[in-house]
């Protein structure tokens, strides 16, 4: 393999690993947020339990995706530096503004937001985690702005074989970023609805004795899951319409057939298609992902018909349990079919993939992908270990800080 | 934009320099599973909020110095060192205490202590690269890993100021013991490093003026200490941190300040900021307001 292939494979395990991580926390955040707001409006001890125990599985995830997210970034210096020079006024703004706004925003607050349980008042604690979910998405959304100018330059203009920033609107309102960015966002909610419920599901299904916290979680799950589910496919559909101007190539080769190739073949800049195989992740996508909504469907309407109670629909619980890694792994899918359908160009019709790569040697490159994919794996690994024991130690044993009881009332007094 | 770069990453080191040195003595403040939760907890609340520094950080050389991250990252293998410490740092510290085995634990508290130790010599040798970017001089392999062993000498006295301030009991008086050991070599590290400034670099003048400046602060800091004027203490070691980067900084801004975005760029980026900045002072300056004060047993979780 050459330095450019193993530096793209690297590129794709380590921003892959990290949307997993991206994926759980964007879609748990507004869930979490909403267990809380409940919880101090009606005081109901179930929905402080809830708030608890979805949260330091949040807390947990959010920590080890910070690292994979750190390793992800210094790759676009040390093996991209091509990108850089050529698009990165325009590629590195809303990058800048995603750590600098959004991410750092949203990590002073989840700090604060873990130890708050002891030190802060209630009101103080419920606006720490909206705003922690609010920037999140803010995060999600510059992220996107910045991989839809590499789909589609929109809001620079080429002086000299470098991009200048012209036109911030064009930028922020490029379709390839605004209707990916919900389509992102749909598929966020439904991981994050199908892991409440379907965490919520097994514990039901084994009678862990908290029918209460995981009823109520199983129903916020489902209820979340079910249009987020509609409206990924909807807005998956929606970003035809932008793929047929600007990305033919992508919509041939993914979604349209062998039949429609040679017409695409004409209508892409110098008349190279991306890989034929992204046929094969869009597939999965669609299919999987048309299975997942129907469950989730299947599961709202049974809910209803079962009045809410859980116990009346076991014949879902091991169904919803079994759905909940489909999501991150239609994600994935996902974005194969989007960053392998760009190709050969890293800014479409531009700059090629092989000409943005720094000159480092093949062997630098072996190092720092042993070294980093390594490290990302290993943080997969833990990450997903640590989370599955406290899930089935259930939500008696949640780890965040807490002000404990109410003290009994000292002999003396009495 | 340059100012705000040097701002950053001065604030990181100083805020996350805490956290180094409270890791790198993790398993000499803390003898025992509680007095360690103890050491951990003190930076407990602090810890995403000082490590986002970073973050932001190289957020801002991304976008704003877009030629600039490919030249200092590209094909360095410092770099890959320091992030692969700075991810098992992380992983230790949200891991360490998920695992009910002692054992467990106590193999996280090592690879704590070792990550945290790699960190700021890596930081250190990068800074000294910073400084001293003539090649030609004989010194040029030494004196990177001296410009390193000053900064972990550095920041783990900061970090012990740091923990003895925000604990009690035996943990808080071996805090201050370790801020009164390693002040004296503190100083040798530092003078090492500025020594080998006077001997090679291109543009000596403020780095030594300021780094001068920061080399009686760690003394101080620890008689400030053995006062029981904690607050001055840790102000005192954060310059004995800070003052040297801000002077090796100031003595690269002329490249930096070269190397910025587009005026495009750099008009949206400072409209945002000039909006933002105040919203992350904000957030941070409540950070610290709220948890001011030590969190007890209760306010474990790290």
């Amino acid at each position: 393999m050459t330095a450019l292939d193993l530096a793209r494979l690297q590129f794709a395990l380590t921003a892959g690993l990290h949307f997993l991580f991206v994926t759980l926390t964007l879609g748990l955040a507004p869930l979490i947020a909403f267990m809380q707001t409940r919880y101090v409006l009606t005081g109901d001890e179930p929905y402080r339990t809830m708030t608890r125990f979805w949260g330091q599985l949040y807390v947990v995830n959010y920590g080890i995706g910070i690292a994979s997210g750190l390793v992800m970034e210094f790759q676009f210096g040390l093996d991209w530096d091509g990108l850089g020079a050529v698009a990165g006024n325009v590629f590195g703004a809303p990058l800048a503004l995603e750590s600098l706004v959004a991410f750092f925003l949203e990590s002073t607050f989840l700090g604060m937001w873990i130890f708050g349980w002891v030190r802060l008042p209630r009101w103080a604690h419920l606006v720490l985690i909206h705003l922690v979910a609010l920037t999140a998405i803010g995060s999600a959304f510059f992220v996107m702005v910045a991989n839809g100018f590499l789909q589609h330059p929109a809001g620079g203009v080429l002086r000299d074989g470098t991009f200048a920033l012209s036109d911030v609107a064009a930028l922020l309102t490029n379709p390839e970023a605004l209707d990916a960015f919900w389509h992102v966002l749909a598929a966020a909610l439904l991981a994050g609805g199908l892991v409440v419920a379907g965490v919520s599901a097994w514990h039901l299904r084994r009678d862990t004795g908290w029918s209460e916290v995981f009823t109520r979680s199983l129903r916020i799950g489902v209820v979340v899951a079910a249009p987020a589910a509609l409206g990924v496919v909807n807005r998956g559909f929606a970003q035809f319409d932008y793929l047929r101007v600007d990305q033919p190539g992508k919509l041939a080769e993914a979604f349209g057939g062998t039949a429609s190739v040679p017409a695409a073949r004409a209508a892409v800049p110098g008349g190279q298609l991306p890989p034929s195989w992204i046929a094969v992740p869009a597939a999965v996508m669609q299919d999987a992902g048309f299975a997942l909504a129907g469950l989730c469907v299947v599961a709202l309407l049974a809910l209803l018909v079962a009045r809410g109670r859980p116990t009346r629909m076991r014949w879902l619980l091991r169904p919803l349990a079994w759905a909940v890694p489909v999501p991150f792994v239609l994600v994935l899918c996902g974005w194969v079919v989007r960053e392998e359908g760009r190709q050969p160009w890293v800014v479409y019709g531009v700059l090629r993939t092989s000409d943005a790569l720094s000159p480092t040697g093949p062997g630098t490159v072996v190092l720092s992908l042993g070294v980093f994919v390594g490290l990302v794996a290993c943080l997969g690994v833990l990450d997903v270990g640590v989370l599955r024991a406290q899930v089935r130690r259930g939500p008696g044993s949640a780890e965040l800080p807490d002000a404990g009881p109410v003290p009994a009332v000292p002999a003396r007094a009495l | 934009m340059t100012v705000l770069l040097a701002v950053l990453l001065t604030g990181y080191l100083t805020l996350d320099g805490c956290a180094f040195g409270a890791g790198l003595l993790l398993t000499w403040l803390g003898r025992d599973d509680v007095e360690r939760r103890t050491v951990l907890g003190t930076v407990g609340p602090f810890f995403l909020g000082h490590e986002v520094w970073l973050v932001a950080a190289a957020g801002l050389l991304l976008g704003g110095f877009p030629t600039l991250d490919g030249a200092v990252l590209a094909g360095s293998p410092l770099v890959v060192v320091l992030v692969g410490a700075m991810v098992l740092r992380d992983a230790a510290f949200w891991l360490r205490s998920r695992h009910p085995s002692a054992r467990r634990r106590r193999a996280w508290d090592r690879a704590m202590v070792l990550a945290s130790t790699v960190l700021p010599v890596g930081w250190g040798a990068a800074l000294g690269e910073l400084a001293r970017p003539d090649p030609a001089t004989p010194l040029t392999v030494a004196y990177p890993l001296v410009c390193g062993i000053a900064v972990a000498l550095a920041t783990a006295g900061h970090g012990a100021v740091f923990v003895a301030l925000r604990s009690r009991g035996p943990v808080a008086e071996r805090a201050a013991v370790a801020v009164r050991r390693l002040a004296p070599w503190a100083v040798v590290g530092l003078a090492a490093a500025i020594g080998g400034v006077v001997v090679g670099a291109a543009h000596p003048a403020p780095v030594l003026l300021v780094a001068a400046a920061a080399l009686p602060a760690l003394p101080v800091a620890s008689l400030l200490l053995h006062r029981g004027r904690a607050r001055a203490a840790l102000v005192t070691s954060a310059s004995s941190v800070a003052l040297p980067l801000v002077g090796i900084v100031a003595s690269r801004a002329a490249d930096l300040a070269s190397a910025t975005a587009g005026p495009a760029t750099a008009a949206l980026l400072g409209g945002v900021l000039v909006v933002v900045l105040p919203l992350m002072a904000a957030s941070q300056a409540w950070l610290w307001w709220a948890f001011r004060r030590p969190l007890g047993t209760t306010g474990r979780y790290f």
